[in-house]
C-alpha cells in the first residue's frame, strides 16, 4: 500500500511503502509540485531508488525555479538510505 | 539452515508478490526489521533491473532464500537475459551538488552499501545474481 496526500498545497504525506509498482502515480502527483513543499515522511516504512529518483527529479526542477522540497521525520532506516545516496546534501531535512 | 523458492511474473506490477514472499521467509528465519527492509530494497533493485533490462521474453525470474545463523542469501535467476552486471555499474558522484548529479545507478550503488557481498554470473543465457547480508557481526 501506498498513497500521497496532500492536506495543504504546499505540504505532502508520504504513507505505506513506496515501491516501482508506485512510481507512474507517484511521478504524476509530484509533477503537481510547483513551489516550496514540505514531504512528510512520518507514515512511510519503505522507500526504494524508484521513490528516490522521483523526489531527487522533483528537487532538481524546483531548485531551478528557486523553491525547494524540505523532508520531516524521517525514520532510521530512511534517513540512512538518504544519507548514503548523498541526498542530506541536496534536501533540507528536519 | 533455511531455504525457500518462488518464482514471479517478469513485470513491476509482481513486485507485492516478491514482497509477500520475503516477509513470509523473513518472519519465519527472525529476521531483523531493518535488516529486513534492507533486503525488501536491494531484492527490488535487482527485480526491476531484471524486468527491465530483458523485455523481449516472459520467462519468468526466480528467488532464492536461505539463511543460517550467519548470513541471508537472495538469489535472483533470470533464464533467458541478455547480461547485465551489477557489479559492474560504476558508482555515481553522491558528493556533488544537485546540479552536477544525476539519479542513475543510485539503487546498484545504494544496493551494494548495504550488503556484504554481491556476486554476478552469467552462462548460457542464464543470468544469476547472488546478494549476501550478514546478519551476526
Amino acid at each position: 500500500m501506498f498513497e500521497i496526500k496532500r492536506p495543504d498545497p504546499n505540504t505532502l504525506e508520504l504513507i505505506g511503502r513506496f515501491d516501482a509498482s508506485h512510481e507512474r502515480s507517484a511521478g504524476s502527483t509530484l509533477a503537481g509540485v510547483t513551489g516550496d513543499t514540505v514531504i512528510d515522511f512520518e507514515k512511510l516504512q519503505y522507500i526504494s531508488s524508484a521513490g528516490l529518483g522521483l523526489l531527487f527529479a522533483t528537487q532538481a526542477r524546483l531548485n531551478r525555479a528557486g523553491h525547494e522540497i524540505k523532508l520531516r521525520n524521517l525514520s532510521p532506516h530512511i534517513r540512512e538510505i538518504f544519507r548514503m545516496a548523498g541526498f542530506d546534501k541536496i534536501f533540507t531535512i528536519e | 539452515m533455511r531455504t525457500s523458492e518462488q518464482s514471479f511474473a517478469r513485470e513491476i506490477g509482481a513486485l507485492e508478490a516478491v514482497f509477500d514472499f520475503l516477509h513470509r521467509f523473513f518472519e519465519r528465519a527472525g529476521i531483523d526489521p531493518e535488516v529486513g527492509l534492507s533486503l525488501d530494497f536491494v531484492t527490488e533493485e535487482l527485480f526491476t533491473n531484471f524486468v527491465r533490462h530483458n523485455d523481449a521474453t516472459r520467462a519468468e525470474i526466480t528467488i532464492r532464500l536461505r539463511e543460517d545463523p550467519e548470513t541471508v542469501s537472495i538469489q535472483l535467476i533470470d533464464p533467458d537475459a541478455e547480461p547485465f552486471d551489477p557489479t559492474a555499474v560504476a558508482d555515481p558522484k553522491v558528493d556533488r551538488p544537485i546540479d552536477e548529479r544525476r539519479a542513475g545507478g543510485l539503487g546498484i550503488h545504494l544496493s551494494r552499501r548495504m550488503l556484504d557481498e554481491l556476486v554476478y554470473d552469467y552462462d548460457d543465457r542464464v543470468m544469476t545474481v547472488t546478494a549476501t547480508k550478514r546478519i551476526l557481526s
